[in-house]
């Protein structure tokens, strides 16, 4: 373990972010590598649970992102509103009302039709991007391939998901119309404006008289 | 916000679905999730993670978590150490060095050994190679015959004048003008003489170098060949008195040729003159290129290291050169140094002349020495008549031969004598 310490408290700084937050991710998980557990009367190591599917270093470090997340994570959830508004839970639709056959109950029978039609790892990939956030460079690390082969697959993605749900609304008997209008219901996050470069530009826009003092 | 970068946004039913579909499950274990970042799953496991993983916001979050703390190996850093540079770079500079080396010796060496292949080849070479220069030779020698003939007939004091105008000319060359002038004697007094043993008149040991001298300047000799059928020069080694080895080269006489060339041979030089046929044998131990001959080189340093290698052989054979010293010493050349003659004599002298074995020297005042065995022994001359005497300084000797004698003062007065200096006349 000894040889693995350095690397497990280097993972460890990474992912927390800081420093202290760091240290005591990496040391509790120490800890449980050696098998302490807080009650002491029975020692068990996680290393118990290294099964050898992925090597010993990335297992430490998915191990430290599950402390993490176990620990930190959900501790800012229960503290931090804005952590919850990225989570979408303002968004999150009501409970689908059994007999209901609106529009919006309509569009949301073909999205999810038409969600679980695509492969798991373009559902992964479109989650990662627009509910995790997640950069187009991390996601094509993961996946190893490159960034903008990600961009075209999300591109053509949600491309194919407007006209499989638009056909699947005209299908169920909604206009064109109507259904291009409930599709163009964007999430603010996702209208791609950059708010910081429209301020700027406005505040450095000359006057509309052309900047002339006459 | 941070700027996403797409310009295309997802519809909001498609974000509210997905926000349905999220799971709280069961996780995969990190086992699992460790496998399929590092793409070690089946298919079939890689398709349950993957599914929960589009699900699974925690499990998402793990995976990026736990791939952003991964660091790539860092690639190895390949050190080149200066010392490794300079380990190739000496022996490659020291073996350029020596290519070049190497090749500027074969520029200068080959031509050389070329060279002094030529020249050291001997007579059958000189068959081949110089055969037209030796015919060119013979030639001259056919055609300069009747002016040495006439030169020969002459009265002395004609031939003095004639001779003191050779002296200058050959003061260039100190061997030619031996040369010539023993050649000229032998022609003035024996023109009918078949053979002439050059030993009479060469120091004992060196008569083999004297006749290859002698051999030598054939060439620019006007030989005698329009009254005497036929001169023969035979030299050979003086101690034992029995020719070498001869090589007769043959061809017709060109009487427009000419051109000069010299072949010194150390050991024999036979000329014989013959109604247009002159045979000349060389041996091959040392063969001399005329000034003409060299001169058709280009000059460069390897034509310069050849004439100084001819100059040098010149003056290992031609011991009878004498000159006086710039402390008016006596001096002759012996074996490619100069050493003093006349060392008992206190005397700065001025002036000397030499042909064959004769000398003559002089300074301040009427004595004038005189050997007539290259130096060995010496006898005194008063340069006086009846009634007078030189009382200046020699300033110049002149001789024609060892009877004809002509000593220019430096007043003026120009003393000469017809019978080796038992009489003189001023003039």
């Amino acid at each position: 373990m000894a040889r693995y310490r350095e690397q497990l408290f280097t993972a460890a700084y990474k992912i927390a972010g800081e420093e202290s937050r760091g240290r005591e991710l990496a040391d509790s998980l120490y800890a449980e590598l050696y098998g302490i557990s807080a009650e002491g009367r029975e020692r068990k190591s996680k290393l118990l649970y290294y099964h050898g599917r992925g090597s010993l270093e990335g297992w430490l470090r998915t191990v430290l992102a599950q402390e993490y997340v176990d620990r930190f994570r959900k501790t800012k959830r229960e503290t931090s509103l804005d952590e919850q508004v990225e989570a979408g839970h303002q968004f999150a639709a009501p409970a689908a009302t059994n007999g209901s056959s609106g529009p919006t109950e309509r569009i949301d029978t073909a999205t999810t039709e038409v969600l679980n039609q695509l492969p798991a790892e373009d559902r992964f990939v479109l989650a990662s991007y627009f509910i995790d956030q997640h950069s187009l460079a991390e996601i094509a690390t993961l996946l190893r391939v490159h960034e903008s082969t990600i961009s075209r697959r999300i591109q053509r993605l949600v491309s194919g998901l407007r006209g499989s749900i638009e056909k699947k609304l005209v299908a169920g008997g909604m206009s064109a119309r109507q259904a291009q209008e409930l599709l163009e219901s964007v999430d603010v996050r996702d209208m791609g404006v950059n708010i910081h470069a429209a301020l700027q530009q406005e505040t450095g826009n000359p006057p509309f008289y052309g900047g002339k003092d006459q | 916000m941070k700027h996403r970068g797409m310009s295309t946004g997802i519809p909001k039913s498609v974000r509210e679905a997905m926000y349905r579909q999220a799971v709280n499950g069961p996780h995969p274990a990190a086992d699992l999730l460790t496998a399929y970042a590092e793409r070690a799953l089946t298919e079939q496991e890689e398709a349950l993670v993957v599914g929960h993983l589009a699900t699974c916001t925690e499990c998402r979050g793990v995976v990026f978590l736990a791939n952003s703390a991964y660091e790539a190996p860092a690639k190895p850093v390949v050190v080149y150490e200066r010392r490794s540079m300079l380990r190739w770079a000496m022996p490659a500079t020291a073996l350029l060095a020596f290519a070049i080396g190497f090749f500027v010796l074969l520029r200068t060496e080959n031509p050389n050994a070329t060279r002094t292949a030529q020249l050291t080849k001997g007579t059958e070479q000189t068959a081949t190679v110089k055969e037209r220069d030796t015919v060119k030779i013979e030639s001259n020698v056919a055609d300069k015959a009747a002016p040495a003939i006439a030169s020969a007939q002459i009265a002395p004091a004609a031939k003095l004048e004639t001779h003191a105008k050779t002296k200058l000319a050959h003061e260039k060359s100190l061997a030619r003008t031996s040369t010539d002038k023993t050649i000229a004697r032998l022609a003035q007094d024996q023109p009918q003489v078949a053979a002439v043993p050059p030993a009479a008149l060469a120091p004992p040991g060196y008569a083999g170098t004297f006749n290859g001298m002698t051999g030598a300047k054939t060439n620019s000799y006007p030989a005698t060949g329009a009254t005497a059928s036929s001169m023969q020069i035979t030299g050979g080694d003086v101690n034992s008195g029995a020719p070498r080895a001869q090589r007769p080269i043959s061809g017709p006489v060109q009487a427009a040729n000419q051109s000069a060339t010299q072949n010194v041979s150390a050991d024999t030089v036979e000329v014989q003159t013959s109604a247009g046929e002159i045979s000349t044998q060389t041996a091959p131990s040392l063969q001399k290129q005329s000034d003409a001959e060299l001169q058709a080189f280009a000059p460069s340093p390897m034509m310069f290291d050849a004439r100084q290698r001819q100059r040098s052989a010149i003056s290992r054979m031609a011991i009878t050169v004498w000159r006086i010293s710039s402390d008016g010493h006596l001096e002759r050349m012996m074996q490619d140094q100069w050493k003093r003659a006349l060392g008992s004599v206190q005397k700065s002298f001025r002036a000397v002349a030499y042909l064959g074995n004769h000398v003559w020297a002089g300074g301040a005042g009427p004595e004038l020495y005189h050997s007539a065995d290259g130096g060995e022994n010496w006898n005194t001359l008063k340069v006086k008549t009846e009634d007078a005497e030189l009382k200046g300084a020699m300033q110049s000797i002149k001789a024609t031969d060892d009877k004809h004698v002509a000593i220019i003062a430096d007043d003026g007065s120009v003393w000469v004598t017809a019978n080796g200096g038992q009489t003189w006349t001023k003039q």
